[in-house]
């Protein structure tokens, strides 16, 4: 499901951010999201959490726009997948 | 009232219980925020600060960066606001090149303000805004007297000024010159002291300055700055202190139009959102309406000018892309490639009019002389208006990036990209994306291989996070015109 999430993160950052494919072929789980890595800045990562909350239809709080949440896109995807574990329970 | 610090008093007497500022929860009125700038103006006298000095404001948006701000104008000194994201060298610059001997800042800056510090050619000082405490009715009337009697046509400000050549240019703008921007906006924008602001567009540029904090200030009106821009809590500021006037760059308001809300928050309060620092595309500002049932209207101005046009048209929809028309006292021309004024509908660069202008940069004869001519400030923005005198932007002659609303020189950007040893010749250019804004690429021609990440490293720490290349790609060689000149647009097109 992860690995789903991750996917979609992808095609967010290339669609929305025109991160280049060639840069998120080699990327992983791993690989950070900000600076070096997808090099994100911090106007951008407010486009990323746009994308992601139309997508997946979720809200994220500003309260978890810290720079742990894009220490890289699995972190990422792991939190959109509590939120929509958390949706889904509602 | 002649100066900002008469004003201040003014306005503090007149609306003395007042609701001044309401910063996280907890408000001051404007008799209390009058006794705790007259505090710190005292301070800053106290450490040897004198009229005419520059000190700097490194602090985000927030109750300490309006303090810090009318107690440095109350001396008569030169405020000079700084961008809270800026990095070492840009900070650099700025301090040397206005000749700063203090900066009011936080201690979460206090790392890298040393660093800086420890570069500087000439001696600055710090103080912590953490360090000041609220002073006793028994200091406050022990203070000195601190009556400096000032010209209305010194400066108070130097802001910076993206340029079509070099290095940022320093924009000295006097008190006068503010006071006429801001009582017009007064005037325009029927700005009362019933009025509450939000204040999310930084008050170090000159839109979250000039037309949120200022003009509140100058209301009489109540200020509710963030020191972040957070789309939850500024939906929670408006809905729940019934907000009445959003000022802020189209990025934001894009942001918050894409939102997904848990509840859609409740902005039947506002009775103005005004967007500045870059068009407003038709789409977004739709988006935006679709939601909240309020268009955006737009605001043209320049840190030069200050505010020149706003477009209040009550048939908004028939001109939503339009800046409106001239504020109060403010002239217009659109001048033709000829150098003749355009006939109506005829696109040309945007030449203004101005109390609220600069006369000039200091000690830049030659750009002076290229856009300071016959009263007129030449914007660089090419701009055409209609038969009813509505102001349309069309595009700009010079280049620069306006990234989430800060406008960015790529001038700057190829500077520090040249200075990399392997890097032969870089051109920096923005790219438009489907936020209203633009991403910042860099072209590069090597003469020593490296990787985009080497670059990206380098960039890091010396400039604010939001000018480092999105975007970088490596070339034989760049285009270019018989002259020599670098064919940008070609580089955007392709």
């Amino acid at each position: 499901m992860v690995v789903e999430v991750e996917e979609k993160i992808k095609a967010i950052l290339i669609s929305e951010l025109e991160i280049k494919p060639g840069i998120l072929a080699t990327s992983n789980s791993s690989t950070p999201l900000l600076g070096r890595g997808i090099g994100l800045d911090s106007v951008e990562t407010l486009s990323l959490v746009a994308g992601i909350e139309k997508e997946f239809d979720i809200q994220i709080d500003d309260d978890d726009l810290k720079v742990d949440l894009f220490k890289n896109i699995g972190t990422l995807a792991e939190y959109v997948l509590k939120k929509l574990i958390e949706k889904k329970g509602r | 009232m002649n100066t900002i610090p008469e004003m201040l008093k003014t306005v503090a007497k007149q609306n003395a219980g007042r609701t001044a500022i309401v910063d996280e929860g907890v408000a001051i009125d404007y008799a209390t925020l009058e006794r705790r700038i007259t505090s710190l103006a005292a301070e800053l006298y106290g450490r040897g600060i004198r009229q005419g000095d520059r000190v700097a404001l490194l602090l985000p948006n927030g109750l300490d960066f309006v303090i810090g701000y009318f107690a440095i104008a109350a001396l008569g000194v030169i405020v000079v606001p700084l961008n809270d994201h800026y990095q070492q060298t840009e900070l650099l610059y700025f301090l040397e090149e206005c000749g700063v001997s203090l900066v009011i800042t936080s201690q979460s800056f206090a790392r890298l303000c040393d660093q800086v510090l420890s570069m500087c050619r000439s001696p600055c000082k710090l103080i912590f805004v953490e360090d000041q405490t609220e002073p006793s009715e028994t200091a406050l009337t022990s203070l000195p007297d601190l009556k400096v009697e000032i010209d209305p046509d010194a400066p108070v400000m130097y802001q910076f000024s993206s340029g079509s050549t070099g290095r940022p240019k320093r924009v000295a703008r006097t008190h006068a010159n503010l006071l006429f921007e801001l009582n017009s906006l007064v005037q325009t924008l029927r700005l009362s002291n019933e009025d509450r602001f939000l204040g999310v567009a930084p008050f170090s540029h000159v839109n979250g300055l000039m037309r949120s904090m200022m003009a509140s200030i100058r209301a009489g009106a109540a200020l509710y700055p963030l020191a972040k821009f957070e789309r939850q809590a500024i939906a929670e500021v408006i809905e729940n202190q019934k907000i009445t006037i959003f000022i802020a760059v189209p990025f934001m308001f894009s942001m918050i139009a894409k939102t997904n809300f848990r509840k859609r928050p409740d902005f039947s309060s506002l009775r103005l959102c005004v967007s500045a620092s870059a068009p407003m595309p038709k789409k977004l500002n739709e988006e935006f309406y679709k939601k909240f049932w309020i268009y955006v209207r737009q605001l043209y101005g320049s840190t030069e000018t200050g505010t020149i046009s706003v477009n209040l048209r009550s048939d908004i929809e028939g001109s939503i892309e339009s800046v409106g028309t001239t504020i109060s006292g403010v002239e217009v021309e659109i001048f033709a490639e000829d150098g003749c004024i355009g006939n109506v509908g005829e696109g040309g660069e945007i030449a203004v009019k101005s109390p609220g202008a600069i006369k000039g940069y200091d000690g830049l004869d030659e750009v002076n002389r290229e856009v300071f001519r016959n009263g007129y400030f030449f914007t660089g923005d090419l701009g055409k208006k209609d038969q009813g005198g509505l102001l349309y932007l069309i595009g700009r002659k010079k280049f620069f990036i306006n990234k989430g609303g800060y406008k960015i020189d790529p001038h700057e950007i190829e500077e520090l990209l040249e200075s990399h040893a392997k890097v032969e010749e870089a051109v920096v250019i923005g790219l438009p994306t489907s936020y209203g804004d633009e991403k910042v690429k860099a072209v590069i021609v090597l003469n020593i291989p490296t990787t985009e990440e080497e670059i990206i490293k380098y960039c890091q720490g010396k400039i604010a996070d939001f000018k480092i290349p999105s975007l970088i790609e490596f070339r034989g060689s760049l285009p270019k015109s018989p002259t020599g000149k670098v064919l940008r647009k070609m580089l955007m097109e392709s």
